[in-house]
């Protein structure tokens, strides 16, 4: 059962850890990448003031659930004692891999959506919230570049895994809206092809175009989350806000 | 239909190795989709390089930014992170640095980077509570000199080919003077750190081998007997008083 949490929260980045705890604003929530945390211990007692203020999203980047190598269960108890100690009011990470036998790439890399990831995920998610002992969303990943190999789309792959595990989603809008300008798809036919009910945080964040070397005269929207929020993409916000109310009335965590 | 773990191999190959012609007929995405994964390339490379420069800002203002970039871009393709936490990537940079011919008229390079590494690891440490002069009179004196004793967590002891701590001071402090000279010398020194404060010691060769053996776990007699051979006026009472003093002894281990 995930807490209740309305609003819309921020991320949280290591520069401001120190103002934050100097002069708290009125945010709702942050949200924290643990593994900016787990080699630098002071950051790691400003985010407990921190946390002794506000409630915390716990988003990591290096779990890796993808890895057809597996998880590093390593890695995975680090997160857990931060988690122990932050006690987050959410826990997610993404539909990605970022890990090759002991190598970590620093990226969030797509997934081919077929039966074999598919299966390779449901046990990595079980495997992380086993570990952790909390539930783990899951977030739709930017894409530039898909698969071929790929036998069912991402909101197909994405309902699969919801009814396979019972994990719940967050869904990032700004990865929707780039990856559907970038993949050529619909995007409010993917967010209307989510399972709605299973939807428990939205993300919304800055993303940039540049010229698309892969084909003469189009762009490519990447996400770097370095600029403001696309008047688009504030649109698609206000769908997916009227698509999933009834789940977002419940747990409604929005991370600007 | 490639095995998941056969396309990763063959992505991974493609970000690190630039070799993206045996991945190119998996892919999709506009005309010439491998362009696409270069996305994916470029943000590997540049978020570590970036790391690295984050990381070695002293190694930068002592051989160039340009230097360290070049550097760090040989690196990250030549020693892909095996850590997930950034911050904990590029321990063996200075290594990598003391082994480029490029730098072969900078002999201290190596030894610099490497004091640079353990400032920024010891500098965001937090210390724990002290132990004090009465908590080790009050041990028993018949167990003293087989036990151990802990250092506080921010603390570094390195031993150098050259006297780079001075350069580093210069460098911590911002006062360049219009010439310094520098010549080979064996140099022992105490990096100290916590919650952003930093104290670099110079130390006496017995003074900083019973503190290094005791920091490595040594038993308090050993650590003394060792720091006697190198310098028998060496007085291992003063110096448990003297870390008493500065805080830097956080719990004293007895060993049957």
């Amino acid at each position: 059962m995930l807490p209740h949490l309305a609003g819309a929260g921020i991320g949280l980045r290591l520069p401001h850890l120190a103002d934050i705890v100097a002069h708290p604003p009125q945010v709702p929530f942050f949200e924290v990448h643990p593994e900016s945390f787990l080699a630098n211990p002071h950051a790691t007692e400003l985010l407990l003031t921190i946390a002794g203020r506000h409630p915390i999203s716990v988003h990591t980047v290096g779990v890796s659930i993808g890895s057809a190598s597996g998880v590093d269960h390593a890695h995975l108890a680090r997160v857990k004692q931060l988690v122990d100690l932050v006690n987050p009011v959410l826990l997610s990470g993404h539909v990605a891999w970022s890990t090759h036998a002991g190598e970590y790439l620093n990226d969030l890399l797509p997934l081919p959506y077929t039966d074999e990831s598919l299966k390779l995920l449901v046990a990595h998610i079980r495997q992380v919230q086993d570990a952790i002992e909390r539930p783990y969303l899951v977030e739709n990943p930017s894409s530039y570049v898909g698969y071929g190999t790929s036998t069912m789309t991402e909101p197909a792959f994405l309902t699969a895994l919801v009814a396979e595990t019972g994990c719940r989603l967050l869904c990032d809008v700004s990865n929707v809206y780039l990856s559907a300008h970038n993949m050529g798809f619909d995007a409010h036919a993917y967010l209307d092809a989510l399972p709605a009910a299973a939807i428990a945080e939205l993300h919304l964040g800055g993303f940039e175009a540049e010229p698309d070397d892969s084909t003469p005269g189009a762009t490519l929207l990447v996400d770097t989350h370095g600029t403001s929020i696309h008047p688009d993409a504030w649109r698609l916000y206000e769908y997916a806000i009227a698509r999933f109310a009834s789940a977002l009335s419940r747990i409604h965590a929005a991370t600007l | 239909m490639l095995p998941l773990s056969e396309t990763q191999r063959l992505v991974r190959n493609a970000l690190v190795a630039s070799d993206f012609d045996a991945v190119s007929p998996i892919l999709v995405g506009g005309q010439a989709p491998a362009e696409r994964l270069a996305v994916h390339r470029r943000h590997y490379h540049a978020s570590l390089v970036d790391a690295l420069r984050t990381r070695y800002p002293a190694t930068a203002w002592l051989i160039g930014d340009l230097a360290v970039t070049v550097a760090a871009s040989r690196y990250v393709i030549a020693r892909p992170p095996r850590v997930f936490c950034i911050a904990e990537f590029g321990e063996d940079f200075p290594q990598f640095l003391g082994s480029e011919s490029s730098l072969s008229a900078v002999p201290y390079i190596e030894a610099f980077a490497a004091l640079e590494w353990q400032v920024g690891r010891v500098s965001v440490a937090v210390d724990s509570p002290a132990l004090t002069l009465a908590d080790l009179t009050a041990a028993d004196a018949s167990m003293l000199m087989s036990s151990s004793l802990i250092l506080q967590p921010g603390v570094a002891y390195m031993t150098m080919d050259w006297p780079v701590d001075a350069l580093m001071r210069i460098y911590l402090s911002g006062q360049v003077p219009p010439q310094f000279q520098m010549e080979p010398a064996t140099t022992h020194v105490e990096v100290r750190g916590a919650r952003g404060a930093l104290h670099i010691t110079t130390l006496s060769p017995a003074t900083w081998t019973f503190r290094s053996l005791l920091q490595a776990g040594r038993a308090i007699g050993l650590a003394a007997e060792d720091a006697l051979e190198r310098d028998p006026q060496f007085d291992p009472a003063r110096t448990l008083v003297e870390l008493c003093d500065l805080l830097l002894l956080t719990r004293l281990e007895y060993r049957v």
